[in-house]
């Protein structure tokens, strides 16, 4: 009984039934053929253009390792810091690549708790994005510390020194909060990917793809006893991902709300923060799934409909950051607190006005063309908007550690922060890293979550649908479809 | 859908005894029906596999819930309370009280900002990020458990057929150590469950691995264990070398320190003078009784005025002459301290004065300060290391020290003649 | 399709019921409004400098709270239209029932700004900025007429919108027109953003602006995770004794409570994450001009509300909820939900009472006072509580339980959990 779906357009609005996930004639078969396939191509037969795009990623991957060498070898002086911005580049490019990996947790756990079936098309690059963007940002708080050697006083490991960490440091709670994540993360990604591995594994023609994919596969049988506790598993994971997703970018907020600086010191910065990262995490999963769903084959499962619905969570969350910005104004006008008046003032018309209005542009002006139905469904329109987003959301960081740091309660000691060629070296050579990554996971992952992608195809519970009693026995099973 | 008279397969080649009657379905409908008979008839020992999860079929196996919340739960509850007690431990708890616990595992009282040592709001990030950490585990590491994953050997994946288990197909096994298990009458059950493909699986016969993956296997574990040797050893072992500075930038840096030479200024010094005129914040000596013990140039005889004499003075005297010239003076000042002791010892000479010399007697209190100030002959200087108060009370012990020697009578109070006699 | 045949109009018709309990809930209501004209003349009269302004905390606290469940409503509404959910289209006409109730508080809100226009005793004890004298920099935000002003947009904002949302559902029953659906869509998302301005800034007028000196851009979020519990909490309830009544049985499975079961859970972690948000962050930071609010609310008897907030708005409803059986019975989800609108109760009551002043921090209050506070609020629960429910069951009268021919019904109707 494989399902036939005709060609649809399926970003109609129609209220009386749901749209397709999956377009065009496909079965289970078919999916399986069409994702596992990628991952699947001989050497010789990588595209060219695989190769061309690893090579420039490499490359850029290359100069972040100079650009690190140099740092250590020379010491953190060879960046733009120095006082009053004893913060720069490092923990912008920090909070940056944190808030990227967000989106990809609310894709695989929040929209998962939601029964946003949709998700199931993207969660699996989604997360590999939050799992590659955290190992950037994972990188700039430990090659900041300058001595790098000594990252280990971070944790709580006893040692001849006796000497612990102080656990009053929200620096610390980045340590426990960022690690925590990125083990969910991997843990989240891994078990999503357990059935997939075994997929290849079973496809594998070659001897030493049967043997590591079938180690990573772990012998998995499909054994519904065993999924009966996979599916508790995954719903565990994900209602523990979702606070933790909330928590890892309030505890980021924290390291400046906490601070008495104008500009930082805000009680809506935790929310904030979240609803920012969700939101430039959505940006980079358009601006991924645009190119990749175009060169893979892989319109029919990425339909026009994720990434419109993709769009209208960049809107949704984008408006709430523009309600916390007019919220910031407000209060700093009406709490009559004249530093906290000039820090903002200082924003809007200072020395970084520049940055500003590109972070108010990008950030709360751009996404609201996707108010527009035309727009949210143009691919070129959407991905431009996209990029947009990615740097507005850059800019946001920049604006926020920046000015509050290099203009706070005493005149005297203002300055001009200016980043040096290192910093932008080391800011380029993340995204070379986080590139490279990603490359190669397309390249030998399977980029989409075959077993989760069929199991919401019509039909694939059979007529009895969700057979747990049989009072709902006729339900149609079109259900599981698009909200 | 009408497979009423399934295609038998012939028994699998490879030797073996019987593992499985293997039931392939093409669809979910199918295998739902198949699963409920089976579940009926009473197996305890079967299972059904498929290349995603079909809703509801769990519960039409008969497959009770899973313990798995539980485990979460608790593994949570874990992980709070260990975010809760490592946090108290290492920076509010009192060392005093743990002494039986090795110096490098105490905690100790960490003073930050002002804030109570045991802050509970700061401390509820950790406390949250562990408990998600811990419940993570719980969930991932307790399925992976209860499904006995990583699963090294199946003999069901000895059937080519159930290659598409993850593709698209939907197979039930029959495992043969059911109770149930007989291999006709099974066999026979099996075919009146409309699969389209019956199959036997057979367990593969076991085959030693390699010689050489075995040597490898031991060299490298013997090997993983060096690292842990060489850490275990450096726990306990001592070394005269510095530890390792890997990069010296940090530690010694390009600049300019105190005496050193500096191109950039005219006197070519890298120290800078005050400008000329000035003088610093509370180093205007004016007070020279005090500050150098002179009184007109000369030697003072008395004590300053802002020096006043009292047994909380005498006392810190008595501190600091134990500390700074008991080495050499002796703690009773007649010149044999430990090192005169121990240059006389080894035929060295060193010239150290008794309090006790008439000489020394009649020095005035000016000039035995000037002495502890600046040094005297063999005696170093102690004004950079002992300030002038303290110098003040040193001075002043030394002069109780030499009347202690040349008392009279008339110095006892009636009540301590008496009790002399 | 099948389902249809199996709601049969008399499991899902309230109308007949409806009457005598709006009647029995407008009488209470009424009852309770004089008791605290009573008492609250007694305040004033006899009471001290700070009992005098217990009746208008009183009334502002519950008007707050009331008005967060109509908004909750709302929100609610809102949302399952933006996100074209199925799950919730039988549960939904309960929500579109507390939303409709907005008009009604409105009318109950009036009296408050005509206290203030008259400047009656003790109400500039509650507003300092009533005062005459008063010329802080946001005088220019909080005075009488444009206080005035800004409560009659919101309320006209949101009387419209829950008219219009209610309306058009009620109208999709007779006519069945499915375009109604998508006219309800697109305009839920501009609904959205009006709701989230005004409620933050109806929150910031009627709660924050009680101490004008102090400020929390979080306040106005806070609000909101309120107003959601308590909405979903409200439903869980009505599923609760609608069931018992007999009604909505076959049409709100255990499924749907489960998921009304999950909101709750999760709002209340919301809300705890919110509060837990703003309170570290001024708790650290220690700014004399941010922490007196709280030191108020840790001094004399609200230090025990305080801990009673902690312990019974998170940990007791966290352990309470947290498996899925509770969730999945309806006396069980009950009285988690009950206990979750008496803790939001004192939730609001700890944003009103407590006194505090920038220079002192705490103002102590005397034992009479708190007697005042305490019986006037619970007056006033009574008083607008009642004309808030009567509002809702006559809401719930007006139409049939459930939108009977909304395009998503049958999706609803078959709805199952993972």
């Amino acid at each position: 009984m494989a399902s036939i779906v005709g060609e649809v357009d399926n970003t109609m609005q129609d209220p009386r039934r749901r749209a397709p996930l999956v377009t065009g004639q496909h079965d289970a078969a078919s999916i399986t053929r069409s994702v596992a396939s990628i991952a699947e191509i001989p050497v010789d037969q990588t595209p060219l253009g695989w190769y061309v795009g690893f090579g420039i990623s490499a490359t850029i991957t290359a100069i972040l390792g100079f650009a690190v060498f140099w740092l250590l070898f020379n010491g953190v002086g060879v960046w733009g810091v120095n006082n009053p911005a004893g913060w720069g580049f490092a923990i912008i490019n920090f909070v940056f690549w944190v808030g990227i990996g967000h989106a990809g947790t609310l894709i695989s756990a929040i929209l998962f708790l939601f029964r946003q079936h949709w998700r199931t098309a993207i969660n699996r690059f989604a997360e590999a994005m939050t799992i590659f963007a955290v190992i950037c940002a994972g990188l700039f708080p430990g090659i900041h510390i300058g001595r790098v050697w000594l990252a280990f006083y971070l944790f709580p490991i006893p040692n001849q020194m006796a000497m612990w960490p102080n656990f009053r440091s929200p620096l610390l709670w980045d340590v426990f909060a960022v690690g925590t994540y990125f083990t969910v993360s991997l843990l989240f990604w891994y078990v999503g990917l357990i059935p997939d591995l075994a997929t290849l594994r079973d496809r594998a023609t070659n001897k030493w793809r049967k043997l590591i994919y079938g180690a990573l596969a772990m012998g998995w049988t499909g054994s519904m006893r065993h999924w009966h506790r996979y599916e508790r598993a995954y719903l565990i994971l994900a209602a523990l991902a979702t606070p933790l997703v909330l928590s890892v970018h309030s505890v980021v907020s924290f390291d400046f709300a906490i601070a008495q600086l104008p500009g930082w010191h805000t009680t809506i910065f935790p929310p904030y923060f979240v609803a920012g990262a969700i939101f430039s995490g959505f940006g980079m999963v358009v601006t991924l799934a645009v190119p990749a769903r175009q060169w893979c084959g892989l319109k029919h499962i990425i339909t026009l409909r994720h990434l419109e619905n993709m769009n209208k969570v960049i809107l949704a969350t984008g408006s709430m950051v523009g309600y916390a910005y007019a919220m910031e104004f407000f209060i700093a006008w009406y709490s009559g607190n004249s530093y906290e008046q000039f820090a903002f003032i200082n924003r809007a018309m200072g020395p970084y006005a520049w940055a500003y209005w590109t972070m108010v542009s990008c950030n709360v002006i751009s996404p609201q063309l996707f108010w527009f139905k035309a727009i949210r469904t143009s691919v070129p329109a959407m991905f431009i908007v996209s990029i947009f987003v990615n740097i507005g959301m850059w800019f946001e960081r920049f604006v926020i550690v920046i000015t509050s740091l290099t203009q706070d309660f005493l005149p005297s000691s203002w300055d001009y922060y200016t980043p040096t060629a290192f910093d932008w070296l080391t800011l380029l050579g993340s995204f070379g890293l986080f590139f490279t990554l990603f490359l190669l996971f397309c390249r030998f992952l399977p980029m989409v979550a075959i077993a989760e992608v069929k199991a919401i195809m019509p039909g694939a519970h059979g007529a009895h649908g969700h057979g747990h009693g049989d009072e709902h026995a006729e339900h149609a099973p079109a259900m599981e479809a698009a909200r | 859908m009408s497979h009423a008279s399934p295609k038998t397969v012939a028994v699998s080649t490879e030797p073996g005894a019987l593992a499985y009657y293997l039931l392939e379905f093409e669809t979910p409908d199918a295998i739902r029906s198949a699963a409920r008979r089976v579940n009926e008839a009473g197996w305890t020992r079967w299972d059904t596999h498929t290349p995603y999860p079909i809703h509801g079929l769990d519960a039409t196996m008969g497959v009770r819930p899973t313990v798995l919340p539980v485990i979460v739960f608790v593994c949570g509850c874990l992980g709070a309370l260990t975010g809760l007690a490592l946090q108290w431990w290492a920076n509010a708890s009192d060392p005093a009280n743990f002494k039986f616990i090795p110096t490098f595992l105490q905690g100790y009282h960490f003073l930050i900002s002002g804030k109570p040592y045991f802050s509970l709001p700061a401390n509820i990030p950790v406390i949250f990020e562990l408990t998600i950490l811990f419940s993570a585990f719980g969930a991932v590491f307790g399925m992976l458990g209860l499904n006995f994953l990583p699963d090294l050997y199946n003999a069901l994946f000895n059937s080519r057929r159930f290659a598409r288990v993850t593709d698209d197909r939907f197979f039930i096994s029959l495992d043969a150590r059911d109770p149930r298990f007989d291999e006709r009458k099974t066999r026979e059950f099996a075919e009146t469950l409309g699969a389209a493909v019956v199959e036997d699986v057979r367990h593969s016969p076991w085959t030693a691995p390699p010689q050489w993956m075995v040597h490898v296997g031991v060299v490298a574990s013997i090997v993983a264990l060096v690292p842990l040797a060489l850490i275990a050893r450096s726990w306990t072992a001592k070394s005269p070398l510095p530890r390792f500075h890997i990069v010296q930038d940090m530690d010694n840096q390009e600049r300019y320190k105190a005496q050193m030479e500096n191109p950039i200024f005219a006197d070519g010094r890298a120290t800078r003078l005050p400008a000329e005129g000035t003088v610093a914040i509370g180093e205007l000596y004016e007070d020279t009784h005090y500050w150098y013990g002179l009184v007109d140039g000369k030697p003072a005889e008395t004590m300053p005025e802002r020096v006043e004499l009292n047994e909380a003075l005498m006392e810190r005297g008595r501190k600091l002459f134990d500390i700074n010239c008991s080495a050499c003076h002796g703690y009773d000042g007649a010149a044999y301290g430990a090192i005169r002791v121990r240059a006389d010892a080894i035929g060295n000479v060193l010239a150290v004065r008794s309090f006790y010399e008439r000489s020394v007697m009649e020095k005035s209190v000016g000039h035995l300060f000037n002495t502890i100030t600046n040094g005297f002959q063999t005696m170093p200087a102690y004004g950079h290391r002992v300030s002038t108060e303290d110098r003040w009370a040193i001075v002043a012990y030394v002069r109780a020290l030499q009347r202690s020697r040349s008392a009279s009578v008339d110095d006892l109070t009636t009540e301590e003649r008496a009790r002399l006699r | 399709m099948a389902h249809s045949a199996s709601i049969e109009a008399s499991n899902i018709d309230f109308r007949g019921h409806a009457p005598r309990l709006v009647t029995a809930a407008r009488m209470l209501g009424l009852i309770g409004l004089v008791l605290t004209a009573i008492v609250g003349v007694a305040a004033i009269s006899m009471g001290d400098g700070h009992a005098r302004e217990s009746i208008w905390r009183a009334y502002v606290a519950n008007l707050c709270y009331f008005t967060a469940i109509g908004l909750g409503g709302l929100i609610f509404v809102l949302i399952q239209h933006a996100t074209r959910a199925g799950w919730s289209v039988s549960v939904r006409r309960l929500a579109e029932s507390t939303a409709g109730a907005l008009p009604t508080m409105a009318m109950l809100a009036i009296p408050i700004v005509v206290v203030m226009l008259l400047s009656l005793p003790g109400i500039e004890e509650v507003y300092p900025w009533l005062k005459s004298g008063y010329d802080r920099s946001n005088a220019a935000y909080l005075n009488k007429p444009f206080f005035a002003i800004r409560m009659v947009v919101f309320f006209g904002i949101w009387i419209w919108l829950a008219n219009f949302f209610v309306n058009s559902s009620v109208l999709q029953d007779q006519t069945g027109d499915v375009r109604l659906t998508s006219r309800m869509e697109s305009r839920c998302y501009p609904g959205i953003l009006l709701y989230a301005l005004t409620s933050t800034f109806f929150v910031i007028d009627m709660l924050m602006s009680m101490n004008p000196h102090w400020y929390s851009t979080i306040f106005g979020v806070y609000y909101f995770s309120i107003s959601f519990v308590n909405n979903v909490s409200v439903m869980a309830l009505m599923i609760f004794f609608l069931h018992r009544a007999g009604f909505m049985r076959n049409v709100v499975s255990n499924e749907h409570l489960h998921d009304v079961g999950k909101l709750v859970f999760a709002f209340t972690v919301f809300w705890a994450y919110i509060g837990f948000s703003q309170y570290m962050l001024i708790w650290y930071a220690s700014l004399p001009e941010e922490t007196f609010w709280f030191m108020a609310r840790q001094s004399g008897p609200w230090l025990y509300l305080s801990i009673l907030l902690i312990l019974g708005g998170f940990f007791i409803p966290f352990l309470g909820l947290i498996s899925r059986h509770p969730k999945r019975r309806a006396a069980a989800l009950a009285v988690g939900a009950a206990w979750v609108l008496v803790v939001h109760w004192f939730d609001i009551l700890w944003l009103a009472l407590p006194r505090a002043n920038p220079e002192a921090g705490a103002v102590t209050i005397s034992g009479t006072t708190l007697v005042f506070d305490l019986v006037l609020s619970l007056t006033a629960m009574i008083g607008i509580g009642g004309i808030f429910a009567s509002a809702v069951l006559q809401r719930l009268g007006s139409a049939s339980l459930v939108p009977t021919r909304d395009p998503r019904l049958n999706e609803a109707l078959a709805f199952h959990n993972f």
